[in-house]
């Protein structure tokens, strides 16, 4: 019994610096319609800002609250620079640039803590008034923990008071409501939105402060804070404060006890949990059904393709080129040009939910991942030969995308990026920890090529052959009727729906085949690199083909492949050269993003077919 | 056996009943209007009918068949078709394509992933639009269209199941006044000849009493006077509560 409480006071204490993100993420949101990634970087900076300050004043109860205060006010500083600098561009645009602008940032916050702060892990010095033991039944636990359970209800109190008791909560809660009304009626909406966002910036900044006594500050805590504030704002419920709340604790208690009581499946229970709230509650516990009516589609859509001559005849033209490189080109070309397809691959997939579904995944590697996971897994666990593996690839990462996307599809738009996310995130914990199947975090080594397809020209073939195969096959299936009834869904889905298309299922399918397609790439990738890691599920693949899809064009048929030659040439060129690749990668971003939002293909080629608009 | 019956049908939102125990009827063939001022319960009795929201209370049956509580897409299959208030179409599709889509549909083809659509009943697709009188615009894109004509497409979709009863959600909105009555001409024409039932709301009052054969008239979520169009014009009570209102007037 007395495990049972101390253990849930423990995870009381832990829902604080969740919530403390959560609901800053959930506000921002509400009123801008923004998910902000750079949410977890602005946590990140919060507890390394509280560690300088801390360590500036000395140390102990004064420099803790020193730092907690610092941390707020430089976050709510940081947030001014980057609303002003970057969001307020952006309020019109597609939510999927909105999302891809904001990691931006986080690569910008990733690199600046680095050279600022060091590779190290810093932790806070012990602070004594803080770590004062407080005996429960029996059990131990420091004051401060009881400091943290306090902050959490009195944070939620104090914002609760601040939005229905000042004019600005007010205005706060009718931009929420209905954005056009309140800018009808005169308010100047800059300044609401930049103060909202300096105020969800200053409590990220808290929560990362408060977090530093129980954790030192590292530079994983952003992606892995972000994940973990998606899945409480996807099931707390969008723009409810009380329901990031009420999740935060969920997780966080789940978490506490799963750690103790299976820390094999701790994260598959959480997944469990999620999933189960979602299903029977899509818009989260306390969420309402879509406050902001149904979510416009990402893009303004072409028709459909008709230049069909000249692009037929540049494709075959272009294979007849790459056909031949191997005939001059070394080794090394060679690789990176297999690696070029592979990467085309998965952009063309993503590409294919995205363009024609209308469908924003921000967790598109876990197939990917899954592809080279479930190939390099064959191979040291199975001995299966590299066809078998080859094959495997895309039943595991289609399987995935099967399961996943059930509940996915179930949700659109920005709520859909973060679920997809969320999904990846946990796949990537999955590969991360089961040390004995996956090997964790040392990876699956040895997984080479058959003899026939080893060196660099025969790989090289064999992934032209098998990319161009399943890009083909992509094409097909979008201009087939299947294709079309999912652009029907994306175009306007209650008129699909009164037609008699199943939207819900088209997108399910288009969502799987699209896993399926991005795994046949991971299987490739396993074996060009010989090796696979936990990085191939990670949050920064996953962008990594979105900016490939952005680059060369969401809505053009070679775009993926642009996208992914210029993408990879771009990194071996400068990763080479500088260290700042990160930094570099989310200058290209926002250069895409404010300035090419057609990709490469749609700056250079112009509209298609002019007049059509 | 009517081809619509609606009995008891009740919704609420909150504590507002939008629609508080409903019954009507419509006959195969027949051409029945729905008016009422705002928030009377029009858009909410319509999306119960096609599925879109899912009823508190009462029946709905289709032909002999409750089609109360399904999907708009299960409905759409047992033969009600409609039309949105704003005109929906497909707009990255060409004009020809979205017939086609709403054809393979019907067919149940959705799932094709190999032939290309473009050959796919291009021919069956030409003949609706040449019905709705736009053959000539087959291979522009959608978004190219005047908003009249995008109307006249979507009479064209939704014809493409054969339907039995066809809603109409406000038909003439957003049309201009001079090309109304052309555009209910050729709906009525289209579902006499096909002796399809049609359900419409409307605010024009001269497209409800030139076009309605019967007009239900909904108050505050209750239906409050049914008949035909001269009988509803005289009745008293409605004269009171709707037209006395003069918002309904332009």
């Amino acid at each position: 019994m007395s495990f049972v409480v101390v253990q849930a006071l423990t995870g009381l204490a832990d829902a604080a610096s969740l919530f403390l993100v959560a609901v800053g993420l959930s506000l921002v949101f509400g009123v801008s319609r923004i998910v902000n990634f750079a949410h977890g970087s602005f946590y990140m900076l919060g507890a390394y800002a509280a560690y300088s300050a801390s360590a500036a004043v000395g140390g102990g109860l004064l420099g803790f609250v020193a730092g907690a205060a610092t941390a707020t006010a430089a976050l709510a500083g940081l947030g001014l620079v980057v609303e002003v600098g970057l969001l307020r561009r952006l309020y019109a645009a597609p939510e999927l640039l909105q999302l891809v602008a904001t990691f931006a940032v986080v690569l910008l916050v990733q690199d600046l803590a680095l050279a600022v702060w060091g590779p190290e892990d810093l932790l806070l010095p012990r602070v004594p008034a803080l770590s004062e033991p407080i005996i429960v039944l029996g059990h131990r636990l420091p004051l401060y923990d009881f400091v943290l359970i306090a902050l959490g209800p009195l944070v939620l109190a104090g914002l609760w008071l601040l939005l229905s008791r000042t004019r600005w909560g007010i205005l706060i809660r009718a931009a929420t409501e209905d954005r056009e009304m309140v800018a009808a009626l005169g308010i100047d909406q800059r300044w609401l939105f930049t103060s909202v966002f300096c105020l969800g910036a200053a409590l990220a900044g808290l929560g990362g402060a408060i977090h530093l006594p129980r954790e030192p500050a590292n530079l994983m805590m952003d992606l892995g804070i972000i994940a973990e504030a998606f899945v409480v704002v996807v099931v707390g419920g969008m723009g409810s404060m009380a329901g990031a709340y009420l999740a935060a604790v969920l997780i966080a208690e789940l978490r506490a006890f799963g750690i103790v009581l299976f820390p094999e499946i701790t994260l598959v229970l959480l997944f469990a949990v999620m999933a189960v709230i979602l299903v029977v509650r899509p818009y989260g516990l306390l969420g309402r059904p879509d406050v902001a009516g149904p979510q416009p589609s990402s893009f303004d859509p072409h028709p459909a393709s008709a230049a069909r001559q000249g692009l037929r005849l540049a494709i075959v033209a272009g294979l007849v080129g790459l056909v031949a490189v191997p005939l001059f080109a070394g080794g090394f070309t060679l690789q990176v040009m297999s690696e070029i397809f592979i990467f085309a691959l998965f952009a063309a997939s993503l590409q294919f939910i995205l363009g024609i579904g209308g469908m924003i995944s921000f967790g598109h590697a876990a197939y990917f991942g899954l592809g080279a996971y479930g190939a390099a897994l064959a191979v040291h666990h199975l001995n299966a030969s590299m066809p078998l593996a080859l094959i495997a690839a895309p039943l595991v990462g289609g399987l995935g995308a099967l399961v996943y996307g059930w509940f996915c599809v179930r949700l659109s738009g920005v709520y859909m990026a973060m679920l997809t996310l969320a999904f990846a995130q946990i796949t990537w914990s999955v590969a991360f920890q089961w040390y004995d199947f996956t090997g964790g975090d040392n990876g699956i080594l040895g997984v080479w090529p058959a003899p026939w397809a080893a060196s660099p020209s025969a790989f090289y073939y064999l992934s032209l052959a098998v990319v161009t195969i399943a890009i083909w096959l992509l094409r097909r299936i979008s201009a087939a009727p299947f294709g079309f009834a999912l652009r029907a869904g994306r175009d306007a889905g209650d008129r699909a729906e009164a037609l008699g298309v199943d939207v819900r299922r088209q997108r399910w399918l288009a969502f799987s085949v699209a896993g399926a397609a991005a795994a046949t790439g991971g299987g490739l990738y396993a074996f060009l690199k010989g090796s696979v890691f936990p990085d191939v599920l990670a949050i920064p693949m996953s962008v990594d083909g979105l900016v490939m899809v952005l680059l060369g064009g969401i809505d053009r048929a070679l775009g993926p492949l642009v996208g992914a030659a210029t993408f990879t040439g771009l990194k071996i060129t400068i990763s080479s050269a500088t260290d700042l690749w990160r930094s570099l990668l989310g200058g290209i971003i926002i250069a895409v993003v404010l300035i090419f939002p057609r990709g490469i293909l749609g700056t250079v080629g112009g509209q298609r077919r002019g007049g059509a608009k | 056996m009517s081809l619509l019956v609606v009995e008891g049908l009740r919704k609420a939102f909150g504590g507002v009943r939008a629609v508080d125990g409903i019954s009507f009827r419509v006959e195969a063939g027949e051409s029945v209007a729905i008016i009422g001022s705002n928030g009377a319960g029009k858009t909410t009795c319509f999306n119960m009918l096609c599925g879109q929201l899912k009823p508190d209370a009462g029946r709905i049956m289709l032909a002999g068949r409750d089609i109360a509580g399904l999907s708009p897409h299960r409905i759409w299959r047992r033969g009600l078709s409609r039309t949105f208030q704003v005109a929906a179409t497909f707009r990255s599709m060409r004009v020809r394509e979205n017939v086609q889509l709403a054809l393979l549909s019907h067919r149940r083809r959705t799932h094709g992933l190999w032939r290309p659509v473009v050959g796919l009943p291009a021919a069956e697709a030409d003949a609706l639009l040449a019905q709705v009188g736009l053959a000539a615009r087959a291979e522009q894109p959608v978004a190219a269209l005047p908003y009249a004509d995008r109307k006249r497409l979507e009479v064209a979709m939704a014809l493409a199941n054969a339907p039995r009863l066809l809603l109409l959600d406000e038909p003439t909105a957003g049309v201009a006044a001079g090309e109304r009555r052309a555009l209910m001409d050729l709906i009525s024409d289209l579902v006499r000849t096909r002796n399809i039932g049609v359900l419409f709301t409307e605010h024009d009052m001269d497209v409800v009493f030139g076009h309605g054969e019967r007009v239900i008239v909904l108050h505050e979520g209750r239906l409050v006077a049914e008949g035909p169009p001269e009988a509803i014009r005289a009745d008293p009570i409605v004269r009171e509560i709707y037209l006395g209102t003069g918002e309904q007037t332009c």
